[in-house]
């Protein structure tokens, strides 16, 4: 009898530990949490422990800075040291009307593709004169002339190509800078 | 004996003391005037030197031709040497006009300066060699 009561109690204690009916305090101002429309008492800000905690948190390490890359001197845009410009044109050229064969007209129009060649050349290597004048009357313009100049010397143009067809003359024309050469001197 | 092997000696030694022998002087000027991508004038002089130009310098370019001679050379193949030379440079002045954004005119010059050269004619084969500047 002494054990079956025993048992009863210990297995009622077992019960209620395990069914949660346990004592809970009711929830107090400084946890309670704040309520939109049936407040019963004023909200708490948050716990300022937690701010602390924040504060105090280690700060993130600063991220790497991405390296920027330098940018490749060798861009074929640009006259490097280290590097080399080609320059390549196309130079177009047509025969005078005045020819008396066609071999003769096709000689002269290659000379023409060959000096129209080294002015684009000349253009690019070193540059153009240019001179604009724009006559503006009661608002409109009433004349507007430019005028542009080229003056260079050229070496070592290579001629690579060159075609003939319907009268017109085209002569591939290539140079090529040497950065280690005229670096310093055109730079400057 | 003796005289005859001196006189060799003689011709022996002037004939490989001149490191090019056969190598005569020219002038060459070169101007080329283009309008509107036309060719208006062109003007190749190639004269011969009267007095000695000074040293052979550094081969320019070299041609090998069936013609007999140099002076035949120049009467046809002047364009050659003209080429040979611009690679060495040529001067270039250009100008462009356009009124009310049409082009009006527009003219190309190509120039070479007078400027002496070394030739070489040897069976078939013509070597130009510019001048050693005097420094």
């Amino acid at each position: 009898m002494k054990r079956q009561l025993l048992s009863a109690l210990l297995g009622g204690g077992l019960i209620l530990s395990v069914g949660g009916c346990s004592f809970k305090s009711e929830p107090t101002a400084q946890t309670r949490p704040c309520q939109p429309y049936a407040q019963t008492q004023p909200c708490q800000p948050p716990a300022p422990q937690q701010v602390a905690v924040q504060a105090s948190a280690p700060a993130k390490a600063p991220e790497p800075k991405k390296e920027e890359k330098p940018a490749n001197p060798c861009d074929g845009m640009t006259l490097a040291p280290q590097c080399d410009l080609h320059f390549r044109v196309i130079g177009q050229g047509v025969a005078p009307v005045n020819t008396v064969s066609p071999a003769q007209a096709m000689a002269l129009a290659k000379r023409a593709a060959i000096a129209d060649g080294y002015r684009q050349l000349a253009e690019k290597i070193s540059g153009v004169y240019v001179e604009g004048r724009d006559m503006i009357k009661n608002m409109m313009v009433q004349n507007s002339v430019v005028h542009t100049q080229v003056n260079a010397l050229i070496r070592n143009a290579e001629i690579v190509d060159t075609e003939f067809k319907d009268g017109l003359y085209q002569a591939q024309m290539e140079i090529t800078i040497h950065g280690g050469k005229w670096y310093e001197k055109l730079a400057n | 004996m003796v005289r005859k092997t001196g006189q060799l000696t003689l011709l022996f030694s002037l004939f490989f003391s001149s490191p090019l022998p056969g190598m005569e002087d020219y002038y060459v000027s070169y101007a080329l005037l283009t309008e509107k991508q036309s060719v208006i004038a062109e003007r190749i002089y190639i004269s011969r030197a009267m007095t000695p130009l000074g040293e052979a310098g550094k081969a320019l370019c070299r041609f090998e031709t069936d013609l007999p001679d140099f002076q035949t050379f120049i009467k046809y193949r002047k364009h050659q040497i003209v080429t040979c030379l611009m690679r060495q440079g040529v001067l270039v002045h250009s100008y462009e006009t356009s009124r009310n954004a049409v082009i009006s005119r527009e003219a190309v010059w190509l120039t070479l300066p007078p400027v002496g050269i070394k030739v070489a004619f040897n069976d078939g084969v013509v070597i130009v060699r510019k001048v050693k500047s005097e420094k």
